[in-house]
């Protein structure tokens, strides 16, 4: 039976039976309102606090201290969820079971993330110098980096694109140059101080345990109470008359181009699976509209998909073609999109698309990491904390002119395109 | 049935080998929602020199020909295969490597009827030369895609430095031009050769009852008629046994802000494909988390010194005909990196990160990261599908892991790390990019 207590004010831990996985997995979720100037801060606290620390003064002792615990896997990942920020402490030990004599990893494993993050290499003055500037040059290194990576660069250029007016969208979640340069050891000392006391904490652990003995395990954690300022989750934007349209050059051998497109429709509110079948049909699967005639008819692109982000009401496209195809692609695309919204899609592929979807579904059940983030995101949406079958059953419930109701609200608003001088060699 | 449990990791795994020769695996996974399979065949990028089926003279055949059989395998008269698993609700796919060739589902319904789908698709194929040109397009996209990639062109940077004569320097889906020459016959003769049952595989893992899943698969074989297995002839050209051949050094400029720096090792000793393959492989593995692991002192000195990041790392592959290491990053100075490397290897058996201590610790390490991919139902089935030594598996890691000690470790260093097998590629901005 799942387990859930509050430990203070603001800080929850859900205990999630499970004797599926050879795993315990540990969670603890830091969420803060996404604010421009505190995504970059947060993405370089991660990396200071995965490198070392008062008990593991360098990044061998920490490493070898995880290698002693059986290989214990454990990093911080810094996520956007709508219109929160997610710092996610994450720990993943072999259950004890199957370890040799009376190992206790577990214990071992909490008071480990307990140093980590309490007693941090920092002196009141701030984190330590050396190795702030290190992290802090590696980070300036890989923000650089994220050009070389041209599919990435392509839908983080979308992004910026259509979150023109948002600067806390824009910003990536790994944070970008100029931020980083205003951070010094001692402001961001001080920034983490404000986000451990502060911070809405959701821990979430799941494995095949004793529940008593975890809780007494986690009370240990200096957890003081705090307010949960919950911010509105779901970001919205006016949606622009003319699509903005920005053309780059690089001298790559395939060219990009990536659409965003607008919908009203949010994680669980009653058009929600609509939209995920609309989105499905589209180009969300092998059989959908966009692989199949950009692909598989036009033979034009190796990848032609869509994908749906609920929680800031987003569609965007992504394909790499040829650069001297492009009008021909735009176009392709927008037909499957009026194809969609006018239902002109055989029955099959919305027999299809539902099995798929409700396939997925399921699937993600034998993933501890997904359990763990269901259980985060059903505190923050608490309507999408739904039984399988209900799931199933909505999404069999939905009909054709849902869909093309659904369909119909998918407004075009930027399209990035960067092409290849090297397109038609 | 044969049926092996194997204590320490809790699993229990079911094997038959069928009158045609497919060899079929099963392990059920208790409180799992999906089924996974895998069907593989001992096929890949690299075999493109051999006696076709019924013929007796040796064939050259276009780089890039498995991966492209492995897409068009897909294509039916009646249509896209796709639609037939989504149908069932199952998601499939495919993937080709230097040397194997695998065809997959996942599903959580209908398990009978995806997996007689999967064995019928992989055995009955369809080449026309409409299909076959039409295809041409699109694995175009997929190549110049990984010609865009930086990693993917360090990797192959470093293996045309190492293997200048052995096929796997060739892009596993071939080039634009070399896939242009492909043609149904030829695609034909590459299926009658290399998908017979006997050089097949297949691995089912997940919610199954493994009695009533072989039941399937065997009424399913026993009701097609197969031509007697033959055996498979392939041939490879000559290499420098004492890695002469090797191309010390190259490099390349490409549109990125980071450089990129690559050290690559060439097994110069031929590598058996059974237990003692593996052992000496997993014998790799621990050396290399010894030398260069997160926990090593040279890796904390290199990272101190701006030398390496995160992004530092490295692979080993093990297979037939090959087997390499590489480690490679992300550096603003590439060959301040190779060097480095290069330093550490050269003086490796006296490097005092070579100790007991440190090989109990990797051991630990790797057990742990073993029983933790036990969660992991695609990383075991394409691991056991994927490895090729003979009786031995992944599921044989934990003894085997138990088994090694530092004079072995000692020994395999001698015999892989040489001076001469080693060889070097950079990756360095163009002008216009660099900061």
């Amino acid at each position: 039976m799942v387990t859930k207590k509050t430990l203070a004010d603001g800080v929850t831990l859900t205990i999630l039976p499970s004797t599926q996985f050879k795993t315990t997995r540990i969670v603890l979720n830091f969420i803060a309102p996404l604010q421009a100037e505190t995504i970059t801060q947060r993405s370089l606290l991660a990396s200071l606090l995965e490198t070392n620390s008062q008990d593991y003064p360098t990044q061998a002792d920490l490493a070898a201290k995880l290698s002693a615990m059986y290989g214990a896997n454990f990093g911080i990942s810094v996520n956007k969820r709508g219109n929160a920020h997610i710092f996610s402490v994450v720990m993943t030990l072999v259950n004890d079971k199957f370890l040799p004599g009376d190992t206790q990893v577990l214990a071992e494993g909490l008071t480990f993330l307990k140093q980590i993050l309490w007693r941090p290499n920092a002196t009141t003055a701030g984190f330590d110098e050396a190795t702030f500037k290190r992290e802090k040059t590696n980070m300036q290194a890989y923000l650089a980096s994220v050009y070389d990576n041209k599919q990435a660069y392509a839908s983080l250029q979308l992004q910026s694109l259509y979150f023109k007016d948002s600067s806390a969208q824009r910003v990536p979640s790994f944070g970008n140059n100029t931020d980083l340069k205003a951070i010094t050891a001692a402001n961001l000392y001080a920034y983490y101080q404000q986000m451990l006391a502060q911070d809405q904490v959701a821990i979430t652990v799941l494995g095949d345990l004793d529940p008593e003995q975890v809780a007494t395990l986690l009370t240990d954690l200096p957890l003081t109470p705090r307010t949960a300022v919950t911010p509105e989750l779901f970001y919205q934007q006016p949606l622009v008359a003319e699509t903005v349209v920005q053309t780059e050059v690089q001298p790559t051998n395939q060219a990009k181009l990536n659409l965003a497109y607008q919908v009203p429709t949010y994680y669980y509110q009653p058009d929600y699976y609509a939209l995920l079948l609309a989105n499905g049909i589209f180009g969300g699967s092998p059989m959908s509209l966009l692989f199949t005639n950009v692909r598989e008819r036009a033979s034009l692109a190796y990848y032609a998909s869509s994908s749906y982000d609920a929680f800031r009401g987003l569609i965007t496209v992504q394909t790499g073609i040829d650069a001297t195809n492009v009008d021909q692609v735009k176009q392709i695309i927008a037909t499957q999109l009026t194809i969609l919204q006018a239902g002109e899609f055989s029955d099959e592929l919305l027999a299809q698309t539902k099995a798929t979807l409700k396939n997925q579904y399921i699937t993600s059940l034998d993933s501890a990491g997904y359990l763990t983030t269901q259980d985060l995101v059903q505190q923050l949406v608490p309507r999408s904390a739904i039984a399988l079958a209900d799931f199933m059953a909505a999404l069999d419930a939905v009909t054709k002119e849902q869909i093309i109701a659904a369909a119909q609200t998918i407004k075009l608003q930027a399209v990035y395109f960067l092409s290849s001088e090297g397109g038609d060699k | 049935m044969e049926k092996t449990h194997y204590a320490t990791l809790d699993e229990t795994l079911y094997q038959q080998t069928l009158a045609n020769g497919l060899k079929v695996t099963m392990l059920p996974k208790a409180g799992y929602h999906k089924t996974y399979a895998v069907m593989t065949t001992n096929y890949g990028s690299i075999d493109n020199s051999f006696v076709p089926s019924g013929e007796s003279e040796f064939t050259e055949v276009p780089a890039g020909i498995a991966h492209f059989l492995e897409h068009k395998l897909f294509e039916k008269k009646a249509g896209d295969i796709f639609e037939v698993f989504s149908r069932n609700g199952a998601s499939a796919n495919a993937f080709t490597s230097f040397t194997r060739t695998s065809y997959l589902f996942s599903a959580t319904d209908h398990i009978k009827t995806n997996l007689l789908t999967l064995l019928d698709f992989v055995q009955e194929p369809y080449f026309t030369e409409a299909s076959v040109n039409k295809e041409k397009g699109i694995i175009g996209q997929e190549i110049e895609m990984y010609e865009d990639d930086p990693n993917w062109r360090l990797f192959f940077g470093i293996i045309e430095n190492l293997y200048p004569e052995h096929p796997l320097h060739e892009d596993i889906a071939g080039t634009v031009d070399s896939i242009a020459k492909i043609t149904p016959e030829q695609l034909y003769a590459a299926y009658r050769t290399f998908y017979q049952p006997s050089n097949m595989n297949l691995f089912v893992v997940g919610n199954i009852d493994p009695l009533a899943t072989l039941t399937w698969i065997e009424a399913n074989q026993n009701g097609k008629d197969f031509p007697a297995a033959e055996p498979i002839q392939r041939r490879f050209p000559e290499e420098a046994s004492d890695g002469s051949d090797i191309i010390p050094y190259r490099m390349t400029e490409l549109p990125v802000k980071r450089g990129k720096s690559i050290v690559g090792i060439k097994g110069l000793a031929e590598v058996t494909a059974d237990r003692a393959g593996l052992k000496y492989r997993t014998e790799l593995n621990l050396l290399f988390d010894m030398l260069f692991g997160d926990s090593s002192s040279n890796y904390l000195q290199l990272y101190d010194q701006g030398i390496v990041d995160d992004s530092f790392g490295y692979e080993l592959d093990v297979a037939r005909t090959y087997h390499f290491a590489t480690l490679s990053g992300d550096t603003e100075k590439p060959q301040e990196l190779s060097d480095a490397i290069i330093g550490l290897l050269e003086k490796a058996s006296e490097n005092p990160d070579l100790n007991a201590g440190r090989l109990a610790l990797v051991k630990k390490d790797a057990l742990g990261r073993l029983l933790q991919s036990m969660n992991a139902l695609e990383y075991i089935a394409n691991t056991y599908s994927g490895d090729d030594f003979g009786d031995a598996s992944l599921f044989d890691l934990v003894d085997i892991i138990d088994e090694i000690t530092l004079t072995d470790i000692q020994t395999t260093l001698k015999q892989f790390v040489r001076s001469k097998a080693l060889s070097v590629f950079h990756i360095q901005p163009l002008a216009a990019d660099a900061q």
